[in-house]
């Protein structure tokens, strides 16, 4: 071939070649980026649309559930009683692993010598139960402090929010699938649980490794606590020790009281006089409003974590609706049936009638009962002692000119021993068959509920701060509390002997020394805040009238497994046949109606079976 | 566009091989880089399209999302409104207290909080009526106290569901009026989470991009620009259409309208970020860019090189040529011109050797000739045999000195002629040189005294005959001869020096000039035949030998001759193989250059 047309030959050879080369090469490539682009840009669109749905509606969810547990955080926040006596035992001469393995399976605080694991079954709380950002369920204060104290960490096998809790729990039992240590809160499947010999022994643990505090806590509410979770003598699953939070006060607008030149009453009746002058003086009503009266919740009794209720109303009449009751010949009754209630709703009839009974009480609702106190509207309610804290504490922000005052004035009709309590909402601690470190969970609630409490307070102000932070008790290891059944009446018991000088401040507990304080601050008039105002009103006033009216906690009798729960019909009957004769819709003879209903509609066999089952 | 005429000259001054470079390079380069310029191009607008194109169908995506949810939100709040309870409830103006609790409790309660339930969006339920008397839970509310709540104002007098929107609350409420005759009896609203209504818009709301959504009155519902590093969201006023035209303009720019409730939706994309994905697309191409001009270039580089080898070897030889050698280096057998070329090349340097050859050889013989013509032209048998007789009429008569001089010329002219051979031995040349002096001091009464200085040594050394013979006659014609006063010495060396033998003949006549004795051997001097001497020794050994004379006036001449030693092979001495064989043998001698081969080729040739 001739030179020139080699050259050419080559030259175009070449240059089609390596074009044609970049060429395929960057289409594919564009066409892969282009096609890559597109495509992932859809499914991030897809899926933080898809995970902001089911996040989202899982916190709704769970909102009302945290809602009502909110007043009770907060009563439980305070509650902190007594001071320390020896506890710790000051074994040093174990040295020897052998030794110390076994002092710290056999005593509260021992420390492992090696980290002990434990896979947990945790209920879990909305927005992360309220911790501080950083910390899990696995690396909180009271993990740090556990493992600190004791070298003992959780391993959250399984995680459930509270209201699917129950359900999740059951999964487990039935697939066998337990983590080492559970908290149950259903009594149906505890009992599963001990049937079929699947959790461990707690007796010989709780008696080494709870501290005596612990034990004496647990004492407080006498022996049924414990027997709730103790089968044929043994303790099989450490129950959740819930303080008492005494009975219902009056709660009536002082500042009013005064303008009217009313004294303070002595018995519920002179406190219903006090209201219908409030309604007749037409006190905290708009123009075209009418005065609201004693507010009143439709379900007239009420939980621990709820205000509104007309419950002293009942115990005037030693009534004890909603609960199951010894009658007079040893025969269990359900006390909305007893003539004693059919009393307690006449008196109500008569309340209504002459007006100082909300005339709309069957219309309005927890939070519009709420709103009618914060908005000044409503001068007087049945509360519990922590009432100022919620709503209270809102109303008297919103008005500062206002005051209330709490009067226990069922004092003389002191609640007898027959009413019967129920398990229904305890909670209990289980230990996995064939765990090898069962003595954890008591030495883990002695460490958090005592040790961290009462001893150690300096050291543990980091679990102490997460009450300041509302953390939600979810947030612990185990997800119940241990105090004393009197431990609100002990705070304010020790803060009264401090201000009398009868004994001295520095006795105090971190606690106590920081209502101490805001009370002092009340007292002094000077800067005081809503939240000095509440801590007197709560810790001192309310809690002090009971303490004044000699209350104790009645040690109730429990019903044994079955619950006594009443179903929703017979619930609906029994609230709609209160609300018809208080409101004179129907006359006081229909209470005989009505109990003959509750019977034939299914309460006959319900009580028959809780009859035979605690006889 | 003129090309400066350095570059010209420089490209015109380079070398083939890179012009070749240059050109294939340039040749493949160019298409390249218009096929990249252009797929570049092409791909890159391709890629944009696709970019407006994925934002129009996200942007369609969610605007579908959030139009069902409103939609679904438009059929709930229609539902309610002509569901019999509520229906019953609004128009029940005087029902007694326990009938409106059983009312509020099971009728109003599970239908207003249950959609709540279904739909995670919706934060509440409210029924505002002239028959509800008190507020119950925040579903029931008396009507009197509607015109407490956010939305009341912006609503049209219109039973039409209306949407309102405030972002700071952040919530969304659907609002219908309904009325009885002319009387507005109620207000059903279903507030709505901002928030979550807008998620699924702010979340395509990605890096450089942003997003808007106006209402009918072109009042900012939601806004979110993510330009730069920081976040913007619900800058606060009211966008003035300059505002969305800049960012019309600016950006890559979709919009949707929902038909239910007039929002418009925008979504924007800053430029750079649309281009950004395509400059991601030259990134991954640059190194195939660069690959490829690396290829290109080695490419060039050796095709240049294989294709200019050839030239450039047969350019190096002809500067070879030029600068005197005549050797051929270069070879091809390839077909093409630069073959062609070589082979030409190579005949033409054959022929030029060959014809050089052919001179030179030629005037080598012709000297030879000359000198064999010349000895030639004395028979020598006649000659000895009239010596022999006049050498033996001379005793006869007893003639001493005759006869000495007789044998002596007898004597000279045998190892003058040496039985006709070039070459003879230095002993040879001693006698000789003997005889030709007896002669001589006869012919000058003896004036002048000989003194030899000879090392055994190079006794056997060959040298070329009648070397030192010129030289001696001119030491005795133009020194000794010119010597007045004073005794006359002729000095003869024969020594070795180095591994050269060195003749030498000194006298002390009145001497020259140097400058003058130089010119006795480049010049024909007449009378002096050094030149030929010279010449005769340059030519059998080379340049650095021959004769260099030293002369100083009044001091007398010396003249040397230096000659390789070379030891007489008795046998090529015996054969008188000396001689012309030995130059042509050896013409590096001859040339003074080192193109032995070529001597060799040649020599084959013959």
């Amino acid at each position: 071939m001739k030179k020139k047309n080699r050259i050419l030959v080559l030259g175009l050879t070449f240059s089609m070649v390596i074009s044609s080369g970049s060429l395929t090469g960057c289409d594919s490539a564009a066409g892969s980026m282009g096609k890559e682009t597109a495509g992932v840009e859809y499914e991030e669109a897809d899926n933080k649309s898809s995970e902001t749905l089911s996040s989202d509606s899982g916190i709704n969810a769970a909102d009302t559930g945290i809602a009502g547990d909110e007043t009770e955080k907060t009563a439980e926040n305070r509650t902190d009683a007594g001071k320390s006596t020896e506890t710790e035992e000051s074994q040093t001469d174990n040295s020897t692993d052998s030794g110390l393995w076994k002092k710290a399976s056999t005593t509260p605080y021992g420390k492992y010598p090696e980290l002990v694991t434990y896979t947990l079954g945790q209920m879990s709380g909305a927005n992360n139960s309220n911790l501080p950002a950083g910390n899990t369920y696995e690396d909180s204060a009271y993990t740090r402090y556990v493992k600190e104290i004791l070298n003992v960490q959780n391993e959250n096998a399984y995680m459930e929010r509270e209201d699917r809790y129950d359900e999740y729990v059951n999964v487990l039992v039935n697939d066998h699938t337990l983590p080492d240590v559970l908290v149950v809160s259903d009594r149906e499947t505890l009992n599963i649980l001990v049937e079929n010999d699947m959790v461990e022994d707690l007796t010989d643990v709780y008696a080494n490794c709870t501290s005596p505090r612990i034990k004496a806590m647990y004492n407080s509410y006498g022996p049924q606590l414990l027997g709730a979770g103790t089968f044929d003598g043994r303790l099989m699953a450490l129950p959740e020790a819930v303080i008492d939070h005494g009975p219902c006060l009056l709660w009536l607008r002082k500042d009013w009281m005064d303008q009217l030149g009313l004294s303070e009453p002595e018995t519920l009746e002179e406190a219903m006089d006090i209201i219908q002058a409030f309604q007749e003086n037409r006190m905290g009503a708009e123009d075209g409003e009418d005065p609201v009266g004693l507010v009143c919740d439709t379900n007239f009794v009420s939980t621990t974590s709820q205000n509104y209720s007309v419950e002293p109303v009942f115990e005037k009449f030693y009534s004890y609706p909603r609960r199951w009751i010894k009658d007079e010949n040893g025969e269990i009754v359900y006390g909305s049936l007893t003539e004693e209630t059919r009393s307690a709703v006449a008196y109500l009839r008569e309340l209504y009638e002459r007006g100082i009974l909300d005339q709309n009480f069957a219309l309005r609702a927890q939070n519009n009962l709420r709103d009618l106190v914060v908005e000044g509207k409503c001068g007087a309610f049945f509360g519990l002692w922590w009432a100022p804290n919620n709503p209270l504490m809102d109303e008297i922000e919103n008005d500062p000119e206002a005051d209330w005052e709490p009067y226990y004035l069922t004092a003389d009709y002191q609640e007898k021993d027959n009413v019967y309590a129920s398990f229904r909402d305890n909670k209990y601690v289980v230990v996995r068959k064939g765990y090898e470190h069962p003595e954890i969970v008591m030495k883990i609630i002695s460490v958090l509920f005592d040790y961290s409490r009462f001893d150690d307070v300096e050291n543990a102000d980091e679990i102490n701060s997460y009450f300041a932070l509302n953390v939600d008790p979810t947030a612990r290891p185990l997800v119940i509390n241990v105090d004393y059944n009197e431990a609100i009446y002990n705070v304010t018991k020790d803060i009264r002997r401090v201000m009398s000088g009868k004994q001295k401040e520095s006795n105090l507990s971190a606690l106590e020394k920081s209502y101490y304080d805001a009370c002092m601050k009340y007292l002094s008039g000077e800067n005081v805040t809503v939240e000095d105002w509440a801590a007197y009103k709560s810790r001192i006033s309310a809690v002090g009238v009971l303490v004044d009216g000699h209350y104790n906690p009645v040690r109730r009798q429990y019903l044994v497994d079955s619950d006594g729960e009443i179903p929703n019909m017979l619930a609906t009957l029994e609230k709609n046949a209160f609300i018809q004769m208080i409101m004179g819709e129907q006359s006081m003879d229909y209470f005989d109606t009505f109990v003959e209903e509750w019977y034939e509609q299914g309460g006959q066999e319900l009580t028959q079976k809780i009859r035979e089952e605690n006889s | 566009m003129r090309i400066p005429a350095a570059i010209k000259n420089k490209f015109k001054n380079m070398k083939y091989r890179h012009k070749l470079t240059i050109l294939l390079v340039t040749a493949s380069l160019v298409p390249m880089i218009l096929l990249v310029w252009y797929s570049h191009g092409r791909m890159s607008s391709l890629l944009r399209e696709k970019e407006m194109e994925d934002m129009s169908s996200i942007l369609e995506q969610t605007g579908e999302g959030i139009d069902s949810q409103i939609e679904v939100f438009s059929s709930l709040l229609n539902y309610l409104t002509y569901s019999p309870d509520i229906e019953e409830l609004i128009a029940e103006k005087n029902m007694d207290n326990y009938y409106a609790y059983k009312k509020y409790t099971e009728v109003a309660d599970p239908l207003l909080s249950v959609p709540k339930a279904y739909h995670d969006a919706i934060t509440q339920i409210q029924l505002f009526a002239d028959s509800i008397k008190v507020r119950h839970e925040y579903t029931l509310v008396p009507l009197s106290e509607v015109d407490k709540e956010w939305w009341y104002d912006e609503l049209a007098e219109d039973v039409s569901v209306q949407w309102v929107v405030d972002k700071e609350k952040p919530e969304i409420a659907a609002v219908r009026r309904i009325y009885h005759g002319k009387e507005q009896t109620a207000v059903l609203c279903i507030t709505l989470d901002y928030n979550k209504i807008f998620q699924p818009f702010e979340n395509i709301i990605s890096e450089e991009s942003g997003g808007m959504i106006l209402d009918k009155g072109g009042n900012v519902l939601f806004q979110k620009e993510m330009l730069g590093k920081k976040e913007e969201k619900d800058s606060g006023e009211a966008v003035s259409r300059e505002f969305l035209e800049s960012r019309q303009r600016d950006y890559a720019f979709v919009n949707r309208k929902n038909a239910a409730c007039g929002w418009i939706f925008y979504l924007y994309k800053l430029q750079s970020a649309v281009d950004s994905s395509v400059s991601g697309i030259l990134v991954s191409e640059i190194p195939l860019i660069a690959a490829c001009v690396a290829i290109i270039l080695a490419l060039g580089l050796s095709f240049s090189r294989i294709f200019t080898r050839k030239i450039e070897e047969l350019t190096d030889n002809m500067n070879q040529v030029n600068q005197g050698s005549r050797m051929v280096t270069v070879d091809s057998d390839a077909g093409d011109e630069i073959g062609l070329l070589v082979r030409s090349f190579r005949r033409m340097m054959d022929e030029i050797n060959r014809l050089i050859h052919e001179v030179y050889e030629n005037k080598i013989a012709l000297k030879e000739f000359e000198l064999k013509a010349l000895t030639a032209q004395i028979n020598p048998h006649f000659l000895y045999n009239s010596l022999s007789v006049i050498n033996w009429m001379a005793i006869r008569s007893n003639q001493r000195e005759i006869s000495k001089v007789t044998l002596s010329l007898s004597m000279f002219y045998r190892t003058a002629l040496s039985k006709g051979q070039d070459m003879v031995t230095v002993d040879n040349c001693i006698q000789n040189i003997k005889a030709y002096l007896d002669i001589q001091l006869v012919m000058h009464d003896n004036d002048f005294q000989v003194i030899w200085d000879i090392d055994p040594e190079v006794k056997g050394d060959i040298v070329p005959k009648l070397l030192l013979q010129p030289v001696v006659e001119n030491a005795l014609e133009h020194g000794l001869d010119m010597k007045e006063e004073g005794e006359k010495i002729l000095r003869l060396f024969l020594v070795k020096d180095g591994e050269d033998v060195l003749l030498a003949v000194e006298d002390n006549g009145p001497g020259m000039e140097q400058e003058e004795a130089d010119k006795l051997v480049t010049y024909k001097a007449s009378g002096y035949g050094l030149k030929n001497v010279n010449d005769r020794m340059q030519l059998l050994y080379g340049m650095e030998y021959g004769i260099k004379v030293f002369s100083q006036i009044d001091q007398g001449t010396r003249v040397e001759m230096r000659i390789p030693r070379e030891k007489a092979d008795e046998e090529a001495v015996a054969a008188g193989e000396f001689s012309a064989k030995k130059f042509l043998q050896d013409p590096e001698g001859a040339s003074g250059d080192a193109t032995g081969k070529k001597g060799g080729k040649s020599e084959e040739k013959k």
